[in-house]
């Protein structure tokens, strides 16, 4: 029988990489903010399931919330959909 | 209370850390930032001289002895925290590191005052410092990235929107270098469990005699893929050169030094880790045969005085790569040797660059001329300058010039020699072309109105000018004072 | 081969994947902005490379006969009396090192936006096509 948190965490990987696939294929460049957030989130809660707990809570605040706060101000200064 | 539990090498990355901070915090108060950098560049000057030869251990975790580590390896000897080692190369190093870093704070002072500027200038002394010291790869991976950052910076200083084009893209290669490097390192830390490069040299020396095992391949590619941008050998050499050009002259001299410094060091890192790979010394030969071609023959084509110094620069650095390809003693002894006496002469040019660029405001060398007698010394210092870069016999470069040729002959490469006396004389060229522009040339607009004065400029570059003079030519004449020390480095890290 | 055996191999394919993806977006997308997303993911993937590197035992200073009886290296003896714990624990070294390696590049792609903002400014688009057009020789 297979752990809950290693099922959680095939979740996670198939987040993270489905979410930076979607970032990179918007138009609107505030949804790939969003999405790149949602993978830097599934990277962070898989550092957690990869026993590495302190990484996964520097990287759930750094990773998936400064960075794409710090990514969002800036399309907020610039155009929001890609010419 | 004895001098070197006061001085210690963790000291020379440090001091300038905190005064990067400080003078960060301070910006905007001209005077205090003044005063504080000048002292700050008084200590970074006076610190290498006093501290003493050792190794120093981070945290006072000594080795330990007989440990079983690796996969089932059982190691002599383990270290249990970060070490610098500090000797009298990596004293040479740093002390010229410092006396570069100083006339670019110094003549930063001769136009404004600013405390961020003067804190990424302390920023590149320490991380280059680091990475010169390091035996622990993790460290100098950091301190890579923070000279990135910081050499990023002195290039926005600029202002102009062709400084931030040449700042992003050189941003985004080195972070797919930094993570490059971060892979190989990922990899190595897989399959050995450590990090420091003499336990790690250990481990593989033990574990290639059953054959290289295909990680260690492709850690070494990942890995060389850094050392190439870091050093701005040949896929690099584009940005490295935008980079010294784009950045003010008296402090891509600072810059020029800091990528021929970590050249060597990061090398000799590649080298201790991957030495059982035969075709990584092929590699680096040919990356520094390309770049030393291709940086010469673009020097001749320039038509702005900073890109004809900056692809100089790089075809140097090519030559550094050359001898250390050849892979013998000698010929690394001999490369080592260039990169210091090179860095020196390099550094008189752009310092007079950044005077002549005081007067003119233009980089474009077809509107200058005639600035022979209104610059004081400069010109006959520029010429000096110039005769030490090609390689002339008073000199230092010749030293070690021709101790590269001798040993390419030596290890079966006379084509070598030819290609490199052919590089020095189209450098001499291609320099003498930017002399003859800048001095001889009939004078320009600029100067009508004032045909017969000489023009205003600051002197205190003229001093750092005629020091660097005085250096390389007291190296050129007693090069037993320097020489030996790097042979003995050469000879210590015993894998050669 | 179960799905429990398959987990840090698996993790080592997510890693490669968010690295390729990365690359691909560095070299052939247009906006700036999305380079710049690129730039996250190769860093993203290579710390999760270390990380998965030191969940198991697949890191080397507890060699495999040694955990099993509970031993890591001389150092930590203490480690005997508690032979659950020594099998199952992540190596704690690439923790430390990817800790340092997410803030540094944070702080640099705090610069590059910084930068992405001040070109937009100037050229009023952030196609990499209409930034970098004129060739500088």
């Amino acid at each position: 029988m297979i752990p809950g948190y290693m099922l959680m965490g095939y979740i996670f990987m198939f987040t993270a990489l489905f979410g930076s696939v979607l970032a990179l294929i918007q138009r609107d460049l505030m949804k790939s903010v969003i999405l790149i957030g949602l993978e830097g989130l599934a990277v962070a809660f898989l550092f957690q399931t990869l026993r590495a707990p302190d990484v996964g809570i520097t990287q759930a605040i750094l990773g998936a919330a400064l960075l794409p706060g710090i990514f969002a101000i800036t399309v907020y200064k610039t155009r929001r959909e890609e010419e | 209370m004895n001098l070197d539990t006061i001085f210690v090498p963790a000291l020379l990355v440090a001091f300038p850390l905190i005064a990067a901070i400080c003078l960060n915090f301070l910006h905007g108060k001209d005077r205090v930032v003044k005063a504080v950098a000048i002292i700050s560049v008084v200590v970074v000057l006076v610190l290498p001289w006093i501290t003493d030869a050792a190794v120093y251990w981070f945290g006072g975790h000594p080795q330990v002895e007989n440990v079983t580590g690796g996969t089932n390896i059982v190691l002599s000897k383990l270290n249990l925290a970060i070490v610098y080692k500090y000797a009298a190369i990596q004293k040479l190093f740093i002390a010229i590191l410092a006396i570069l870093a100083s006339a670019a704070v110094l003549i930063h002072f001769t136009e404004r005052v600013s405390g961020v500027y003067v804190a990424m200038i302390m920023l590149g002394v320490a991380s280059t410092s680091a990475v010169i010291m390091a035996d622990d790869i993790f460290n100098i991976f950091v301190f890579l990235e923070i000279l990135t950052i910081s050499q990023a910076a002195l290039v926005i200083a600029i202002g102009s929107i062709q400084a931030y084009k040449t700042a992003i893209k050189y941003l985004i290669f080195g972070g797919i270098a930094g993570s490059s490097i971060l892979l190989g390192i990922a990899i190595l830390l897989n399959n050995y469990g450590l990090l420091n490069v003499s336990d790690l040299n250990r481990a593989i020396t033990l574990d290639i005699e059953a054959g290289i095992p295909h990680a260690l391949i492709v850690a070494c590619a990942l890995i060389f893929v850094g050392w190439l941008f870091e050093s701005g050998m040949v896929p690099f050499h584009i940005i490295k050169s935008d980079v010294y050009s784009k950045a003010r002259p008296s402090v891509a001299a600072f810059m020029q030094t800091q990528t021929k410094f970590v050249l060597v060091a990061l090398w000799v890192v590649i080298l201790r880790l991957f030495y059982g790979i035969s075709t990584f010394n092929a590699l680096v030969l040919g990356v520094g045969i390309l770049s030393m071609v291709f940086g010469v023959m673009m020097a001749l084509k320039q038509t702005e005085i900073t890109r004809l110094l900056a692809y100089v620069a790089v075809a140097q650095a090519g030559l550094v790569g050359v001898g250390l390809g050849i892979g013998t003693r000698a010929a690394v002894t001999a490369s080592i040797f260039h990169a210091v006496n090179d860095a020196l002469a390099m550094a008189i040019l752009f310092l007079s660059v950044s005077v002549v660029l005081h007067i003119t405001h233009t980089v474009d060398m077809r509107k200058m001329g005639g600035l022979l007698w209104k610059t004081g010394y400069v010109p006959f210092l520029c010429l000096l300058g110039i005769f030490a870069v090609s390689g002339m016999p008073p000199f230092n470069t010749y030293q070690s010039e021709f101790r590269i040729i001798t040993a390419a002959s030596t290890a079966g490469y006379p084509e070598l020699s030819v290609l490199i006396i052919l590089t020095s004389i189209a450098t001499l060229v291609a320099l003498m072309k930017g002399f003859y522009t800048i001095y001889l040339k009939e004078g320009q607009d600029y100067l009508t109105d004032k045909e017969l004065t000489p023009v205003s400029y600051s002197w205190g570059t003229e001093v750092f000018m005629v020091l660097l003079v005085a250096i390389c030519l007291a190296i050129g004449l007693t090069p037993q004072n320097v020489f030996p020390y790097i042979e003995q480095f050469v000879q210590t890290l015993g894998v050669i | 081969m179960s799905l429990e055996t398959l987990f840090q191999p698996m993790c080592f394919l997510t890693a490669a994947g968010l690295v390729v993806v990365g690359l691909y977006a560095v070299i052939f997308m247009d906006n700036l902005l999305k380079k710049i997303i690129g730039v996250t993911l190769i860093s993203d993937g290579v710390n999760l490379v270390l990380i998965t590197g030191g969940f198991n035992k697949i890191v080397a200073i507890i060699s495999p006969e040694q955990a099993e009886n509970g031993v890591t290296s001389v150092i930590y003896e203490g480690l005997k009396e508690y032979p659950e714990f020594a099998a199952q624990a992540a190596y704690p070294l690439p923790s430390a090192l990817v800790l340092t390696s997410i803030v540094i590049s944070v702080s640099i792609f705090a610069i590059m936006l910084a930068i992405a903002i001040k070109l937009y400014n100037h050229y009023n688009s952030m196609s990499c096509s209409v930034i970098f057009k004129e060739v500088d020789e």
